[in-house]
């Protein structure tokens, strides 16, 4: 190798030694410049310096795994999500490039197991407490509540004024009965039913009926009080004359034939509190160039609710969910930062339920949340349609809005969301 | 999955012709060079940490598809390097200005930039370069390619490429002194 003797003479040699490209020739003069020359020895300090930070410069010679992964995907390679769970989020965020592909069959089909793990767990939930419920309505089937003719007896012999038919709240029926038996929590759910059957018993016309109501048949059952009747609707929807029923004494019926009736009334919620389950398909507003971690269960919710009314509901909720955030930030340097993660966050909040038509099989509700999360805060805000096939039970689904709200620098940013949310929930 | 790391690059490079043994000669080849290709795509390219990442991607995926046709490959991490400095070109053009880089925290909690102050300003530092110096720059301090491969992958001559790195290394320190002299008293 050729050095020019020019005053850059030496610093070159110095790089080239420090490179490990300097001739053994040249090491000597290159030491003996150093033992007199304080800037060259200075340089030579400062750039081992800077050889070794690079040499240490982890971010450049480490690529992110997410890119790996992309590259193996898009080359229809086995990516490492298909095996390995993935770590947690809030941990080691990534940030990868929008050049990220689909991901293959494999990765699809563990994002579309997890998914139907959290189905099954939510369905898992009902379905225990579905079969609480079950338990508890057995002792109301088998016990002695409904074929005690003593309950009986004292409801349609005593002076309740609830046997004349006139409307009032299912409270009302209770006071009026104060002095027959109430043996079972669900007291005031067979009041109200065994209200509509007494009207039903007192009319001629309908004497001989089955238990198994005949709607054309019962117009008196279409009156104001009996709304609430779990009777199907489809049932109800042609009486359109309600009026006034008095039942005069002769013509009470006896207790024996028609009541002796096994079929149970339909169970309605006493203590106003309803416990759901629910699930989010969701995507982000943001386009998101980084896949979710999905920790399970992922995009899941539970929830407790209190009933304020028949239409106002307040509780709390609680779930886990996958957000895209895409933010800025400036470094000590002014040099400006963009990262983008997709974490899975634990939330938490209050949540209220307005419920348009809580008497109907169907009715449209509305849902909102606000909440927080491990970094911020969180809204969330569901109009959608309930189907209850009975008294206890309810199907709901949903388009859902959310958002998350969170800072960096000062600036706030948000992670909204578009979806569609469903789940079950049970009333007690 | 058989090992394949007793294989030279030439042979990877031909298995990945072959449709049972190409996704293990693959990733091979991919831990062998990945940190080098990123290394020149992050810290060469530096213009956004984005489209380093895009590129760094690209590369590996081309390569790949190349090797669908190319028979022999005689030095695969210069042929990745020139598939990454040719996006890196095409990239050029639609250079932004923010730089973005990942980070490992979350936005809410306080961050530390003592460990790795030194390597900020270096990054800063080549940030000021122009992209010839610090594409020489790179090449040399992060992909250990000498002087004569630098040349034959910018197309420049041995004397050039030595020259530009040179110059690099020299307006980094330049504009690193003051930071390091500070650094020295704390030290």
């Amino acid at each position: 190798m050729h050095y020019e003797h020019s005053s850059d003479h030496f610093t070159e040699l110095l790089y080239d030694f420090l490179d490990g490209a300097l001739p053994q020739e040249n090491e000597m003069s290159l030491f003996a410049a150093l033992t007199h020359d304080a800037e060259l020895r200075n340089e030579f300090k400062e750039q081992l310096r800077i050889n070794t930070a690079i040499a240490e410069d982890e971010h450049a010679f480490t690529p992110p795994a997410a890119s790996g992964e992309a590259i193996f995907a898009r080359l229809g390679f086995a990516t490492a999500e298909d095996s390995v769970a993935a770590a947690p989020i809030l941990a080691s965020p990534t940030l990868v490039s929008s050049a990220i592909a689909e991901p293959t069959l494999a990765a699809r089909a563990g994002i579309a197991v997890r998914r139907s793990a959290a189905l099954v767990l939510v369905a898992l939930l009902s379905s225990l407490l579905t079969a609480w419920f079950m338990r508890t309505d057995g002792s109301v089937n088998g016990g002695s509540a409904l074929n005690n003719n003593s309950f009986w007896g004292g409801l349609l012999n005593g002076t309740s004024s609830a046997g004349n038919g006139s409307a009032g709240t299912p409270a009302m029926y209770g006071s009026s009965l104060g002095t027959s038996p109430r043996p079972f929590v669900l007291a005031d759910t067979v009041v109200q039913t065994v209200i509509q059957r007494v009207v039903v018993m007192q009319s001629p016309a309908i004497s001989s009926l089955s238990d198994t109501h005949d709607a054309q048949a019962i117009p008196i059952l279409a009156q104001e009080g009996f709304s609430s009747i779990a009777e199907p609707e489809s049932a109800i929807t042609s009486i359109t004359t309600p009026r006034p029923v008095t039942m005069p004494d002769s013509a009470k019926p006896s207790v024996a034939a028609p009541l002796e009736r096994t079929a149970p009334p339909e169970a309605a919620p006493l203590f106003g509190l309803t416990v759901g389950a629910r699930g989010m398909v969701s995507r982000s507003l943001i386009w998101a160039n980084v896949p979710a971690k999905e920790t399970f269960p992922t995009n899941a919710a539970l929830y407790a609710l209190y009933s304020l009314s028949a239409q106002h509901s307040i509780g709390v909720e609680f779930g886990q969910e996958s957000f895209f955030q895409r933010y800025y930030f400036t470094n000590p340097q002014g040099i400006e930062f963009r990262v983008e993660q997709h974490p899975t966050l634990i939330w938490g909040g209050v949540a209220y339920r307005y419920t348009m038509l809580p008497e109907s099989t169907f009715t449209p509700f509305a849902h909102v949340v606000a909440g927080a999360t491990q970094i911020g805060a969180l809204g969330r805000g569901m109009v959608g349609v309930s189907y209850a096939p009975d008294a206890r039970t309810q199907f709901h689904l949903g388009a859902e809005a959310s958002s998350l709200f969170y800072q960096s620098d000062g600036a706030w940013f948000a992670s909204p969301k578009l979806g569609v949310s469903y789940g079950v929930s049970l009333k007690f | 999955m058989p090992q394949h790391t007793a294989l030279s690059d030439e042979e990877l490079f031909r298995l990945l012709q072959s449709p049972e043994k190409r996704e293990a000669a693959f990733r091979e080849l991919y831990a062998r060079h990945s940190k080098r290709v990123h290394a020149y795509c992050v810290r060469a390219i530096s213009t956004s940490e984005q489209e380093a990442e895009d590129i760094f991607q690209e590369t590996f995926v081309r390569f790949h598809h190349a090797a669908q046709t190319e028979r022999t490959m005689t030095n695969v991490p210069a042929y990745l390097l020139r598939i990454a400095r040719n996006l890196c070109l095409n990239h050029k053009r639609d250079n932004r200005p923010t730089l973005l880089l990942r980070d490992d925290d979350l936005p809410n909690t306080p961050r530390e930039y003592g460990t790795s102050e030194l390597l900020n300003l270096i990054t800063t530092a080549l940030e000021l370069l122009d992209d010839d110096h610090r594409e020489a720059f790179v090449l040399r301090k992060y992909d250990g390619l000498s002087f004569q491969e630098i040349a034959e992958l910018t197309n420049i001559t041995e004397t050039n490429a030595r020259s530009r790195v040179h110059r690099a290394q020299a307006k980094i320190r330049s504009i690193l002194a003051p930071y390091l002299t500070d650094i020295e008293q704390h030290l």
